[in-house]
């Protein structure tokens, strides 16, 4: 007897199910490897895997001020690291992140922390450029109980301090208190010095951490 | 038959002929002639035109519009994401190589190939989800100080965790590892290709590296020994 | 002839058709007329539409196979979800059949 091959002929039905199970393969498999991802803490373990810090969770969100665009300012935080990002969705990419800044957690300073530039206007009817700061980090001592940012206005712009007491941490339910400090706009502001000082309960000053430069340094 | 593709118009069409066949074939064996046979078979049939109409009816539009749609999606999909996806391959692919055969990334008579000691090394410490490795030593002079040349992979061991895109994707290490030798000059700096670097250290005679990393709660510390030559005299 | 009678019931006849094995177009018909006597002897016109129809609804499967010939044919096989609606549809036409009978039964036995 002569093989015979039996070919099965699918319904419409069946060849349309077939397309729409490879797209959502292609979709799963994209953000799975980060190509194309569908939630931003996809974005962030990209994030983490870049400078190996790793694991973090999302502890607070903020919109980047004045920004109306889609952009989110996102601060997340774990043993090693706190890391504030700002996401950002496209049909094109997906969500992806457009600045992303990491302070390193050293749990035997009283305080980590580190400046970050989020964002950068330039009015060309004016000529002017307004620079958005924020300043972020973790308090590692439990006894430090207030921090002090100051902005240091050394060319153009204008000072800034800022108090932060026990109502501005952000707690991740493990102990760890964090902080997240928008700057108001500084225009037409060329340079800058930027440092933390942290208190005890008793008054007592931490010493003083410098952000600006390459590396966060204490004084 | 509007509503139907070519290809389903095209099955329809075929079934319909290899019925005529098969009444023709039928009918000969029952002594009709062949005209005869087929004039009867294609009456029998019945008016195309009212077959038509029957077949259009038992396909309704809705899942060919959707079957389009997907495939539309589907297309869109391939061209946003099918050159990254490519790009993630070929990072994966770097990062086995780098695991398991460093010496096609790199090799320190890359930097400089007037070496008088070269050795092979297998020198592994875990940093994180990323093993870090010596895996080659050389030396330009092993009798007398001068420039020694450590040849260092990486690789993320779970091979296929969500991809870094760009190129650095150990850049983390490469530019915060120390190295500290007996000399007061400071390593030039290397050249690297995504896992795998090669530094170019001065050393003194008879010295060792040390090798320090401290960043992101992980730490490491490495003494590498260089492949010296006893000095005849 | 009573054709209307084939329009109404071709999916009855149809699928119970296919219950006994998988056939194509051309052996159906034959295969019909064959079991009815010539009662029914349905045309190409009502058979290939309706079985597109099954085929889209799910109550049957189609495949193709080679002919010996070389030709290839399109044959028809009753799914479970055919089974099901042949024996639903077989027992809906008992009743009716059943009730039609005593109607004509109790009026011969009147006259």
């Amino acid at each position: 007897m002569k093989w015979r091959r039996k070919k099965r002929i699918p319904t419409r039905r069946r060849l349309t199910m077939r397309w729409m199970a490879a797209l959502l393969l292609l979709i799963l498999v994209s953000h799975a490897l980060g190509v194309y991802c569908l939630t931003p803490e996809r974005v962030l373990r990209i994030l983490e895997r870049e400078q190996n810090t790793g694991d973090t969770v999302f502890l607070a969100e903020t919109d980047v001020p004045d920004d109306e665009g889609n952009s989110r300012l996102r601060l997340s935080g774990g043993e090693n690291a706190v890391i504030l990002a700002r996401y950002a969705w496209s049909w094109k990419h997906g969500w992806y992140t457009n600045l992303a800044k990491y302070a390193e957690r050293r749990q035997e300073k009283p305080f980590s922390a580190a400046v970050c530039r989020i964002r950068s206007d330039y009015d060309p009817d004016k000529g002017q450029t307004t620079d958005t700061y924020c300043v972020f980090g973790c308090v590692e001592d439990p006894g430090v109980t207030e921090l002090v940012v100051q902005f240091h206005a050394l060319e153009g712009g204008f000072d800034q301090t800022v108090r932060l007491t026990a109502a501005d941490w952000i707690l991740d339910g493990t102990g760890n208190r964090f902080f997240l400090c928008v700057l108001l706009p500084e225009t037409d502001n060329w340079s800058r010095a930027c440092s933390v000082t942290g208190y005890f309960a008793d008054g007592a000053s931490t010493g003083t951490l410098e952000l600006m430069g390459a590396e966060p340094r204490w004084e | 038959m509007h509503r139907l593709t070519r290809r389903e118009e095209e099955a329809v069409r075929q079934e319909l002929e290899g019925h005529l066949e098969d009444h023709i074939c039928a009918l000969m064996e029952l002594g009709y002639d062949e005209a005869l046979a087929e004039e009867r078979s294609v009456t029998v049939m019945g008016d195309p035109a009212e077959i038509g109409r029957a077949m259009d009816r038992q396909y309704p539009p809705f899942w060919l519009a959707v079957k389009r749609v997907v495939m539309a999606l589907t297309l869109v999909a391939v061209l946003l994401v099918g050159m990254p996806l490519c790009q993630t391959l070929d990072n994966t692919a770097e990062n086995l190589r780098a695991c398991f055969c460093p010496e096609k990334l790199a090799v320190v008579r890359d930097f400089n190939d007037q070496l008088g000691a070269v050795e092979e090394l297998d020198l592994q410490v875990e940093c994180g989800d990323v093993t870090v490795r010596v895996y080659q030593v050389g030396l330009e002079n092993p009798t007398g100080g001068g420039m020694a040349y450590l040849a260092i992979s990486a690789w993320d061991r779970r091979f296929f965790a969500e991809q870094v895109p760009g190129d650095a994707t150990a850049a983390f290490l490469w530019n915060r590892l120390e190295l500290v030798t007996s000399s007061e000059m400071k390593p030039v700096g290397g050249h690297g290709w995504k896992w795998a670097y090669i530094y170019e250290i001065p050393v003194n005679y008879g010295d060792s590296v040390q090798m320090t990393y401290d960043r992101y709660g992980k730490k490491f510390d490495l003494t590498v020994e260089l492949p010296w030559e006893v000095r005849g005299e | 002839m009573r054709k209307k009678q084939n329009m109404e019931h071709t999916q009855l006849l149809v699928l119970s058709l296919l219950a006994g094995e998988d056939m194509y177009g051309y052996q159906m018909i034959v295969e019909l007329a064959r079991r009815s006597d010539r009662t029914f002897e349905m045309k190409e016109g009502t058979l290939y539409p309706v079985l597109h129809g099954l085929e889209r609804d799910g109550l049957v499967e189609a495949y193709q196979q080679e002919t010996h010939t070389g030709r290839v044919r399109k044959y028809y096989h009753l799914t479970r979800r055919g089974a099901a609606q042949l024996k639903e549809d077989a027992a809906a036409w008992n009743t009716y059949a059943g009730a039609v009978n005593a109607v004509l039964r109790s009026s011969a036995s009147m006259a």
